[in-house]
């Protein structure tokens, strides 16, 4: 399969919270960001059909429902 | 397009390697297969007195093929060989790890795996042997180039448990959020032992 490069601009901190992110999961920059693509596109894929999307602490009994735009 | 490699599996009558072929998506042909050849295999063996239920009957591939097209987080797998295809699976890249050690990081997990009826121990026939291990092998394999450092992991239908504890897989036991079903979990390590890095 082919790839392609491209440059990705990111601030300060938008770059801290990728390093710590890639130090946390032992990813690459590319790998995680690869990663959160994914995430995002099954994310959007399920809101779109009408699925919502909840966050759960079991152990708090907790659970909301997580906005997403 | 997909691709092809070229890959062998034991032919049990002949007892020698048989040339076949990897799939790194399932295709048309392959489903149809499912539907025709596998179903028409498992009808006669359910016709026999020895028939053990198999867990995995009620899966509809084609379905579950459709509901991950396009998707990135999602990939698809099968074998074929001598004309049919031998084995099947589907995984996503979108799970962590719970050992421990690793907890929090990604692996690959297998959501579904499954081989040819023929080639099936639990119900008293074997055709070619080694399709299940290709698939494992194929899952460490894309671990590694995402750089999961070849962590998997799965839950095994009952049936299954004895033979992925086999292959070295840690059993975190049954999991009362996905229908009770153990969950196995191979780290980097036992990847390694199980398929080394080439």
């Amino acid at each position: 399969m082919s790839k392609q490069t491209m440059t990705l601009n990111l601030t300060d901190e938008e770059m801290q919270v990728l390093k710590d992110l890639c130090e946390k999961k032992g990813l690459s920059k590319t790998a995680l960001m690869r990663q959160a693509l994914r995430m995002y596109q099954a994310i959007d894929s399920r809101i779109e059909r009408g699925d919502k999307l909840w966050v759960e602490n079991e152990s708090a009994t907790e659970k909301a429902e997580l906005m997403v735009l | 397009m997909p691709t092809r490699t070229e890959i062998f599996l034991f032919d049990v009558a002949s007892g020698a390697n048989c040339p076949a072929e990897f799939w790194d998506s399932i295709q048309e042909r392959h489903l149809l297969d499912l539907e025709g050849a596998w179903s028409e295999s498992l009808r006669q063996l359910r016709a026999k007195s020895n028939y053990v239920r198999q867990e995995s009957s009620h899966w509809n591939w084609r379905v579950k093929v459709n509901s991950i097209r396009g998707q990135l987080g999602n990939k698809s797998f099968a074998i074929e060989c001598n004309n049919h295809t031998q084995g099947v699976m589907i995984v996503s890249l979108l799970s962590s790890c719970r050992l421990p050690a690793v907890k929090g990081k990604p692996l690959v997990y297998v959501d579904y795996l499954e081989t040819a009826p023929w080639n099936r121990p639990s119900l008293g026939v074997v055709r070619f042997r080694g399709a299940g291990t290709v698939m494992v092998s194929a899952a460490i394999q894309l671990s590694r180039k995402e750089g999961f450092g070849g962590r998997i992991g799965l839950h095994s239908l009952p049936q299954s448990e004895e033979w992925y504890a086999k292959r070295g897989m840690t059993n975190l036991g049954p999991d009362k959020r996905y229908q009770n079903l153990s969950y196995f979990e191979m780290s980097e390590s036992q990847a390694s032992a199980f398929s080394p890095e080439e």
